[in-house]
């Protein structure tokens, strides 16, 4: 494979979860250099810490792992980010079977033992397939989904910390309801919060971006709608 | 077995006292039914002779009675030779003669006085003439020795009535004997005897000296009513008499059954009985026995070839769920390899190989390798059943056994959690036994957990070496052992481990515990926490014990 080839890649970050030390590192000095943001974690909890920090676009992740498993963390992400790409590593055939049961096409799977190139070669075919790169919101709002940037009328826009999560919480769920209780996970880090208090900070962002059309369902969530 | 040996004599003496009682009824009516058959014989034989005195008496013509020879003589010839019912027949016609055995003996108008014939000390005495005429009836009469027959007789005589007047008396003589001739034709069972005796008792039929001094003495003694025609009871010798009197004359039928023989018999009989009953007895015992002990057999052999079956499934199973685990250890390193080796290729080509980066990458791979000739060890070592008791470290023998299953753990997202407060570490057990208990309690538990809905997805290992055992618990925060499966938990027929997982396995864990480590495995605590605790020596002393499954 051509470097050229590999330089496709310096837009994504990737974010890997290995339970394997040496598969760990050798995967990093594999792809590190080719790629926009590289993250590494060493089980299922970690990544899904990972993932709530860091713009990710695609996860690759083996199956068997201590505390949170893959399949049990492809599933929690999921929740937050339903266009998420995963990349899946695993010896088993059987692995394939459960993870096509929960989704639908979001997962690419590699059998161990794994080249390099494979890995590679993975990545740049499911770049392609990052649903959004940059979307246009609204007349006024684009969002680049790669960078979490956020610009109003071209020019680059910075949210506070909670507000900007919120923001992006909608952004990856465009058109689809997310709850208060995902809010309270991702926002709040699992705190029980006010409905009101997250009304409020939703709110913050309405009169920031008077276009947005962030719609309240009472009871369950809010959805942004394009 | 005792209790019913003795219950079944106890039967037997009962039967035997109630046949005795039955057949002593029995022989008394016998006795009766002899003694009136004979009775009746006699009696109807000589009612016919009396019949025919008394019928033959009417044909006396008037001339024959006043002297007429040869009238006289034709009509005894007719009488006696008629119907052969006597020996010999005899008429004494009053004031003319006396005849017998169709012989003149006395001719009266010549000379003989009349009433010295019938007096006649020196000869005879004559009660037949004597009585007959003054009964005007027909009589009997013994007498001891005839005239002319010389043997003792019996004479029925009957008068002959002309004009109110008794002109004569007309005889007819039978011969005692032949009378006890034709009691002897009847048929008697062998044990009963009889005998006929006049009124004194002297008996006339043949019988052993001892027996008729033993019936004159009972005559002599009165017991008994000599005119009743009842049936009459005594003892003779032991043995039990009936006696009656004939109907017609002084005389008596005596009939007895040797009670020794009918008891003698009986007993004979009732022991062939229950000496055979006994032996049959014994024999059906010896056959249940036999076919009991055969069963039992049949089945213990049958249980243990299932054992073994179940030894070998259960011990496939374990293998099978841990060369899956195996394939995982081995594939992580390989894993880890072709991607180190692969990418250090990669690099070299796009020449990004620094050296240092060659290094690292070629001591990680000697690492990977080393995992991997570390996880085949450790697995061949857990499977090649080495059954010899050694001195080996505990805590190292459960963390080869949680390194064993560590992948199935991992990818059931199960933490263990080891409590291992003792000093003591070196202990001299069956090392392979050990493990394949734990791995078992620690399958178990896992399966447990994975069917509950608790979240707290911990075992914990608790291990506690005290002076003579060593105790681990394993202990889960699953939903506990439900009450149906408890009895069977330990059991190998289960059916059903869908609460608990391999049953199978449990069983032999509890064997091995128990045969093979002096230990025991029970179940500590059946709701949650759910405790299995193990025990076993800390020095074993066994020599070789076996594997319960041949390699």
């Amino acid at each position: 494979m051509h470097s050229q080839t590999l330089n496709l890649l310096e837009n994504i970050s990737v974010l890997v979860v290995e339970d394997d030390e040496l598969a760990r590192t050798a995967i990093k000095q594999g792809l590190k250099a080719y790629c926009r943001s590289f993250f590494v974690a060493k089980d299922g909890l970690e990544g899904l810490e990972v993932f709530k920090k860091y713009p990710i676009d695609i996860i690759i992740t083996d199956i068997h792992m201590p505390n949170l498993n893959g399949f049990e963390m492809i599933k929690e992400i999921l929740k937050l980010k339903s266009g998420q790409l995963f990349i899946v590593m695993t010896s088993y055939d059987t692995d394939k079977n459960i993870l096509s049961s929960i989704n639908e096409g979001a997962c690419s799977f590699l059998r161990k033992p794994l080249d390099i190139e494979d890995l590679q070669t993975a990545l740049l075919l499911n770049s392609g397939n990052i649903k959004y790169k940059k979307l246009q919101l609204t007349d006024e709002v684009l969002i680049d989904y790669q960078t979490e940037m956020i610009y109003k009328d071209g020019e680059v826009v910075y949210l506070s910390h909670k507000s900007n999560k919120i923001f992006w919480m909608l952004s990856f769920n465009v058109n689809k309801l997310v709850s208060y209780e995902l809010f309270e996970d991702f926002v709040y880090e699992g705190e029980v919060i006010n409905h009101s208090t997250l009304h409020n900070a939703i709110l913050r962002i309405k009169k920031q971006f008077k276009s947005l059309n962030i719609e309240n369902i009472p009871n369950s969530g809010y959805i942004l709608r394009k | 077995m005792i209790l019913v040996i003795v219950l079944f004599s106890m039967i037997m003496i009962h039967n035997f006292y109630f046949i005795q009682s039955k057949l002593e009824v029995l022989s008394e009516l016998n006795r009766k039914a002899i003694s009136k058959d004979i009775d009746y014989t006699i009696h109807s034989w000589i009612e016919q002779r009396i019949n025919n005195v008394e019928s033959n008496e009417g044909y006396l013509s008037i001339k024959a009675l006043e002297g007429d020879h040869d009238l006289i003589k034709k009509y005894l010839n007719t009488f006696l030779n008629n119907r052969l019912f006597f020996d010999t027949v005899q008429v004494y016609v009053y004031d003319y003669y006396f005849y017998a055995n169709t012989k003149l003996q006395y001719d009266f108008r010549k000379g003989l006085n009349q009433k010295d014939f019938i007096e006649n000390k020196m000869v005879i005495k004559r009660p037949w003439l004597v009585n007959t005429k003054k009964t005007k009836t027909t009589t009997m009469t013994i007498v001891e020795e005839h005239g002319t027959l010389l043997e003792k007789t019996i004479n029925i005589c009957t008068p002959v009535i002309r004009n109110n007047d008794v002109k004569a008396i007309l005889c007819g003589i039978i011969k005692v004997n032949e009378i006890l001739e034709k009691v002897k034709k009847l048929h008697f069972p062998k044990n009963a005897y009889y005998f006929i005796s006049d009124k004194k008792g002297n008996v006339l039929t043949k019988i052993s000296e001892k027996k008729r001094k033993a019936i004159k003495e009972i005559f002599s003694k009165n017991i008994l009513d000599m005119n009743s025609l009842d049936y009459q009871e005594s003892l003779l010798n032991k043995d039990i008499l009936t006696i009656r009197k004939f109907n017609h004359f002084d005389w008596y039928i005596g009939v007895a059954i040797d009670n020794s023989v009918i008891n003698s018999k009986i007993l004979h009989k009732f022991t062939t009985n229950s000496i055979i009953l006994f032996l049959l007895f014994f024999i059906l015992i010896i056959i249940i026995n036999s076919s009991h002990e055969f069963l039992r057999r049949r089945v213990e052999k049958q249980k243990e070839e299932y054992e073994y079956i179940l030894a070998h499934r259960s011990r496939m199973s374990e293998i099978g769920e841990l060369i899956s685990g195996i394939n995982h250890q081995l594939y992580q390193p390989i894993n880890s390899l072709s991607l180190l080796l692969s990418n250090t290729l990669f690099l070299q080509k796009h020449k990004k190989l620094d050296e240092e980066t060659l290094n690292e990458n070629l001591i990680m791979c000697q690492k990977a390798t080393k995992l991997m000739s570390n996880t085949i060890k450790i697995f061949r070592n857990f499977y090649r059943c080495n059954e010899s008791v050694t001195e080996f470290s505990l805590e190292e023998a459960i963390n080869t056994v949680l390194q064993v299953m560590h992948i199935d753990l991992v990818r059931n997202n199960i933490l263990i959690e080891m409590d291992y407060s003792s000093k003591e570490n070196i202990i001299t057990s069956v090392e392979n036994f050990l493990q394949q208990i734990l791995l078992v309690l620690i399958q178990n538990a896992k399966e447990a957990l994975l069917l509950s809905d608790n979240f707290d997805k911990r075992i914990l290992i608790k291990v506690n070496v005290e002076d003579k055992y060593t105790y681990i618990d394993v202990i889960d925060k699953a939903d506990g052992i439900s009450a149906e499966v408890m009895p069977t938990l330990f059991k190998n027929m289960k059916s059903s481990k869908k609460n608990l997982g391999s049953g199978i396995g449990l069983y032999f864990a509890k064997k091995l515990a128990k045969e093979k480590l002096g230990g025991d495995l029970i179940l500590q605590k059946s709701s949650s926490p759910t405790t299995f605790r193990l025990s076993f020596l800390n020095k074993l002393q066994t020599k070789e014990p076996l594997c319960i499954v041949k390699p």
